[in-house]
């Protein structure tokens, strides 16, 4: 840690024991995530080197009536396999002071933020993935009247522990037109523009300084019915990641919404083209993206469902899914006595058509398949203390565009038998059983799962993954653990094998390597 | 630039102020796209629940359908609200406001998009509730949820004082 690190924990940790007593509010979280590798013979994996490493967070935050502050402190002692080796180092990474009153706030330093729905700009964090790309300058949100919102951002984009050498700087405004025109409809009208600045000195005179991206977007409520559309025009961005192709960008999203007593329908279509936008042209992978394209599909949360998990093809793409949630009245055919739930979700991913001089057309469907799944869950009740959730998956999986060409295209059926079971006030059992089945890849699949829980503190899992068919290197995925949870603090730890492949949170994904060896997790805030 | 921010940062804890609620004032959204605070309802001067979630988040929905079952009951009890903060972003907020109708869920939903109010109320893990008690201050917290949670949740409600 260095002096200035050290110096500010220090410093506000002895105010905040203080003054907390009796003025503002002083909080805080701790996450710290550890593993420890060995060597697997089954999947040829030799004992690293060195074989720990962790990832640790401390937030702090002080809110004080319009003032408030936060700090982040990273160390990555080395980062775990699988995420940026750039990582590696401590220091801190956020540092903020707010101020917030009525029409205005103003923060100066570290700060997240997205424009719409972040299709031109979006700055997060997902420490699942190591992914933070927070803006260090100054934001301005002011608020002239109250049905508008002018935001003003300027500042460099973090890059691992450092920042990067390019700027963003960016305005946004939201329109309540539903508060301007008094009706009955919520509307609100947006737009904004995101520019990128990275100074070009090399010799290509097409190569631009500054990149913009200009968003416009329209929501609109009325009854029962909810639309919302958005569409971001992105100037011409020679980078790597596209192959410094001279071509500007477009997206297109529309989402709509039915929501009834007992009914929900959920609508998507996003179109994207040349939408990879970095704050630096020559970076790669999931880092130092500007704006956040999520997978248009449905979330599985079962482990064979993961195995194939959608990831945007930003250069071109067209998307479609719906998801629909009823529950029929108890005491029905459909709802039983004790109730009943259904959700249908149905997602298709496609390349673009091009036209005659070979330019993709936006709103367009082209003839390559890159994603299909469709989900049934159904959740039955059948007593007091039995619940059975039941999942079929039908998928197709385009591999050879979604992680390397030349593999296979894979069609799969998944089947998922979840049950929960309360044995008590306190203490429960739930288990999981599940196949999947594909003629291409590596076969077949089955996995188990099988879960103890005595509320409110400690769990116990066990579960396993096998590729049964799988020629080359048939292997069991064995996993078990133990987590305690008290109030605030909660420690999991576990053993096992880990599959090599994606991993994804939000619907970005990346690869990570199989490992075998145990785990330790610790969070808890104040 | 970072010496200014440093300099500001330390003095905000030497402005002086009172004792607040701890209920966040970041702006978040509802599933009809209205501004709104969780510091607003402290005007509903009641105990309060609010449990964080996300429409891919398992045990959330467990969570959520347990307290569905037993919501009525014990509104009979205690005079409280359930507010679910989900932390769902771009890929799947979209989807809140369907799902909640379509599993019949009875409480107040908000959406905190860019997970703002999430770091705001130093939230680690979801789901994750607090019970506020009808001055706003934290009355429980608790992190996860096993089946067997909602009834400690219930116990810690008719712990808060009516005054």
């Amino acid at each position: 840690m260095n002096r200035i690190s050290l110096l500010i924990i220090l410093t506000l940790l002895t105010f905040a024991s203080v003054k907390a007593q009796n003025s503002g509010n002083f909080s805080g979280s701790l996450e710290s995530l550890s593993h420890y590798y060995l060597k697997d013979n089954a999947l040829n994996i030799p004992k690293p080197d060195n074989p720990v490493a962790s990832n640790n967070y401390l937030h702090l935050q002080y809110n004080n009536g319009p003032v408030s502050s936060a700090l982040q402190y990273e160390a990555y002692m080395p980062p775990l396999s699988g995420y940026p080796y750039q990582l590696e180092g401590n220091g801190i990474t956020f540092l903020n002071f707010s101020y917030t009153k009525e029409i205005i706030g103003i923060t100066a330093g570290s700060f997240y933020e997205q424009f719409g729905s972040g299709l031109s700009f979006r700055a997060y964090e997902s420490r699942e993935l190591g992914i933070n790309n927070a803006l260090n300058g100054m934001r301005i949100i002011i608020k002239p009247v109250r049905f508008v919102t002018i935001k003003g951002i300027y500042g460099k984009p973090r890059k691992f522990l450092e920042v990067s050498p390019s700027y963003l700087r960016g305005l946004d405004t939201e329109l309540d037109l539903g508060e301007v025109i008094k009706t009955s409809m919520a509307i609100k009208l947006g737009g904004g523009i995101i520019s990128r600045y990275q100074s070009y000195t090399g010799p290509d005179d097409n190569i631009p300084s500054t990149v913009n991206a200009y968003n416009l977007r329209l929501s609109a409520n009325y009854s029962n019915l909810d639309l919302e559309t958005e569409y971001v025009f992105k100037s011409d961005d020679p980078s790597l990641s596209n192959i410094y192709s001279m071509d500007h960008g477009n997206a297109l999203i529309v989402n709509g919404n039915y929501s009834a007593g007992g009914i929900g329908i959920f609508a998507s279509a996003r179109f994207l083209e040349n939408m990879d936008f970095r704050s630096e042209r020559e970076s790669e992978g999931n880092y130092l993206m500007v704006n956040y394209l999520p997978a248009n599909t449905w979330q599985h949360t079962y482990l064979l469902g993961n195995i194939y998990p959608y990831s945007t093809q930003p250069e071109g793409e067209a998307s479609i899914q719906t998801d629909i949630n009823y529950s029929p009245e108890k005491g029905t055919f459909l709802g039983g006595e004790y109730g009943t739930k259904f959700r249908l979700g149905f997602s298709h991913v496609r390349n673009l058509k091009v036209n005659e001089s070979n330019s993709p057309v936006l709103v367009s469907f082209g003839n390559q398949v890159y994603y299909q799944d469709l989900t049934l869950e159904i959740t039955r009740k059948w007593s007091p203390s039995v619940k059975i959730i039941t999942t079929v998956t039908s998928l197709q999986y385009a591999k050879a565009v979604i992680e390397y060409p030349g593999a296979d295209f894979i069609k799969a059926f998944i089947l998922n038998i979840e049950s929960q079971i309360r044995i008590s006030r306190i203490s429960s059992l739930r288990t999981e059983l599940q196949h999947l089945w594909t003629k291409q890849d590596n076969g077949n699949w089955v996995a188990g799962l099988a879960e103890i829980g005595f509320a409110p503190h400690l769990c116990f899992f066990v579960s396993d993954m096998w590729d049964y068919q799988n020629e080359d290197k048939m292997a069991h995925y064995i996993n078990s653990g133990i987590s305690y949870s008290k109030d605030l603090m909660r420690i999991s730890t576990g053993y096992g094998r880990y599959r090599e492949g994606q991993i994804c949170a939000g619907g970005v994904c990346q690869r990570v390597p199989a490992y075998k060896g145990f785990n330790l997790r610790i969070t808890g805030s104040f | 630039m970072t010496r200014i921010i440093v300099f500001f940062f330390l003095i905000s804890f030497t402005i002086p102020g009172k004792s607040q609620s701890r209920l966040s004032s970041v702006i978040l959204k509802s599933t009809e796209g209205e501004e709104v605070r969780l510091s607003d309802y402290a005007a509903l001067k009641k105990p309060l629940i609010i449990s964080f979630w996300a429409t891919y988040c398992g045990p959330c929905l467990e969570e959520f359908e347990a307290v569905t079952d037993l919501y009525e009951e014990w509104k009979k009890e205690v005079d409280f609200e359930f507010i679910a903060v989900s932390i769902d972003d771009a890929r799947s907020a979209a989807k809140v406001k369907s799902m909640a109708s379509g599993k019949k869920w009875p409480f107040i939903i908000l959406i905190d998009e860019n997970q703002d109010v999430k770091r705001a109320m130093n939230v680690t893990d979801i789901p994750f509730c607090f019970i506020f008690d009808k001055y706003g201050k934290y009355v429980y917290r608790h992190a996860g949820y096993l089946p067997g949670d909602e009834f400690i949740m219930l116990k810690e409600l008719k712990k808060i004082p009516d005054e």
